[in-house]
């Protein structure tokens, strides 16, 4: 009502009161409610347990809200049928701690294979990957198998993987959980240069040091409860 | 691009699982035969018991070139014979007619029916007083080398037999191949759930990645329709091989087949094989679409 149409238009992804108990009557999320703007970088912080991870699931609708209403892209997601929620997961790339990269596929077939079962054609794919790769500076490691990299180069390639396609979300759970810090670092740099191509970066982190170095908004949530929304935050 | 993913995907889903798969396939394939099988012998058997009918018990076949006189004195013989309750007589044209009726889609046959109206020789179709096999086969007995006989049969305990055994035995194949069509049901169910474990974390990045539903579906519905349809196939052989060995009765130059009980089929095998390869088909539609109802989330 109040908000003009050029601030809805610069908003990506708002939650309205939303909970979520999962089964059990475990409640992951109370009554939580933000608003990311287009080409933002956020972090969610918290103990483990806290609703970081259900937050991010909720954003790509692998769970739904069983109270409040989230929207992405202007679009009330609990609202599409559920043939549309893949076409919602395209515009939303995904990085986790174990990289879910496909073990038999080389580093080109896994980043390839994203835009293949999304139904992109060969031509499109033979040039997006190479450029990809690039980005992200494995391009001498197109052949090699996700065993004989580093934990490092593997979440380029998932980063390779969830980026190749151009979405306008990247959500991040917990990337560098896995990495020692020089590694994070770089993995850091990495989502920063994506994030200055105008994708909406969130993050959620145990990592101290990033947050504070890297003086972003930082959403911190404590047993389900968003206790914290600070712009250019520190993890405190 | 899809076509080409889709064919790779699941070749290599069947070849994964190549035990499962060669099981499935073969349950299919020895259930649908039972089943091909008891619908060709079925109507084998309803051509053979055709003419025994509202109590007819013996045929007696008269040559093609018997004479009025011939005729006149048997029909008078049977009239006469105080074991014969009643009696008919079946020209040449209707024989013909029941012939034809009885072996369409055997195409052979039915030119042999048109190029010779002929063939089947016209009968006295006798009903005895009692059904006592001593009478059946004394009267038999009695019109066989009469002047203008041809053959006389009579419906002797071993076409009884046939006939019972035959009911009998069609009931348990079918019994036999609806137990057999479950199982392969449950081993396709299986297969696909194999096949869908295997690839858990494909599937995994595929719904994060925005695979559509269906995309993620297909290889796998397609490999239970392909183990479906080559268990088909192999049904469809052996039907074939049975048709084959029915049909050469009625291949037969001497016509001692045709008179004693049309044995062969009617030659309705395309509709039988056409029933089986379907049947094979939506066996294996519907044991992966279950499985995927069940064991694939999207």
């Amino acid at each position: 009502m109040g908000r003009s149409r050029a601030l809805r238009a610069r908003i990506m992804i708002t939650f309205e009161n939303v909970s979520k108990i999962y089964k059990g009557g475990v409640e992951a999320l109370h009554n939580a409610s933000a608003t990311i703007e287009k080409g933002e970088f956020v972090f969610l912080v918290g103990p483990s347990g806290s609703g970081k991870s259900t937050m991010l699931s909720l954003i790509n609708r692998e769970v739904t809200a069983d109270r409040g209403r989230i929207f992405v892209a202007g679009k009330d997601i609990a609202r599409l049928s559920s043939w549309r929620v893949p076409y919602l997961r395209r515009n939303i790339g995904c990085i986790f701690q174990d990289y879910k990269l496909l073990a038999n596929k080389t580093v080109y077939e896994n980043v390839a294979f994203a835009l293949e079962v999304i139904g992109r054609p060969r031509h499109v794919v033979k040039t997006q990957v190479p450029a990809i790769l690039e980005l992200v500076g494995l391009e001498t490691k197109a052949g090699n198998f996700p065993h004989q990299l580093s934990g490092g180069e593997q979440q380029r390639v998932s980063v390779a993987r969830a980026f190749v396609n151009r979405p306008l979300i990247l959500l991040a759970d917990e990337p560098t959980g896995n990495l020692d810090p020089a590694t994070s670092v770089g993995i850091m740099r990495l989502l920063d240069r994506i994030n200055r191509t105008g994708t909406t970066v969130v993050m959620a982190t145990h990592d101290r040091s990033i947050v504070d170095t890297m003086q972003r908004r930082v959403i911190e949530l404590d047993e389900g409860m968003l206790v914290r929304d600070q712009l250019r935050g520190v993890y405190q | 691009m899809k076509f080409d993913y889709i064919l790779r995907e699941t070749a290599i889903n069947l070849r994964r699982n190549i035990t499962l798969t060669l099981a499935a396939i073969v349950t299919v394939g020895v259930s649908l035969a039972l089943f091909g099988s008891t619908l060709l012998l079925r109507q084998g058997v309803e051509n053979q018991s055709a003419r025994w009918q509202d109590g007819v018990q013996v045929l007696v076949f008269l040559q093609r070139n018997v004479t009025d006189e011939q005729r006149s004195a048997l029909e008078k013989s049977i009239e006469d014979n105080p074991e014969v309750d009643s009696f008919k007589y079946v020209d040449v044209k209707e024989s013909n007619q029941e012939a034809r009726r009885l072996f369409r889609g055997n195409a052979a046959m039915l030119q042999r029916l048109e190029a010779d109206p002929e063939m089947v020789p016209p009968s006295y179709r006798l009903v005895p007083r009692t059904t006592e096999t001593g009478t059946v086969e004394s009267l038999r007995r009695q019109y066989e080398g009469q002047p203008g006989v041809q053959a006389a049969t009579g419906e002797t305990e071993g076409v009884k037999t046939v006939r019972g055994v035959s009911h009998f035995g069609q009931l348990g194949m079918l019994v036999a191949a609806v137990i057999l069509l479950v199982a392969a049901l449950m081993l396709i169910l299986n297969a696909i759930r194999m096949a869908t474990f295997a690839r858990r974390r494909e599937i995994e990045v595929m719904k994060l990645v925005g695979a559509t539903n269906w995309f993620i579906r297909v290889p796998f519905m397609l490999e239970g329709i392909i183990q479906g349809l080559v268990g088909g196939l192999l049904a469809f052989a052996a039907v074939w091989g049975l048709d084959r060995w029915m049909q050469s009765a009625a291949q037969n130059p001497n016509y001692d087949d045709i008179l004693g009980g049309f044995v062969a089929s009617t030659g309705e095998f395309i509709w039988t094989s056409g029933v089986v390869v379907a049947l094979g088909i939506g066996i294996g539609a519907a044991g992966s679409g279950w499985a995927l109802s069940r064991f694939l989330k999207v």
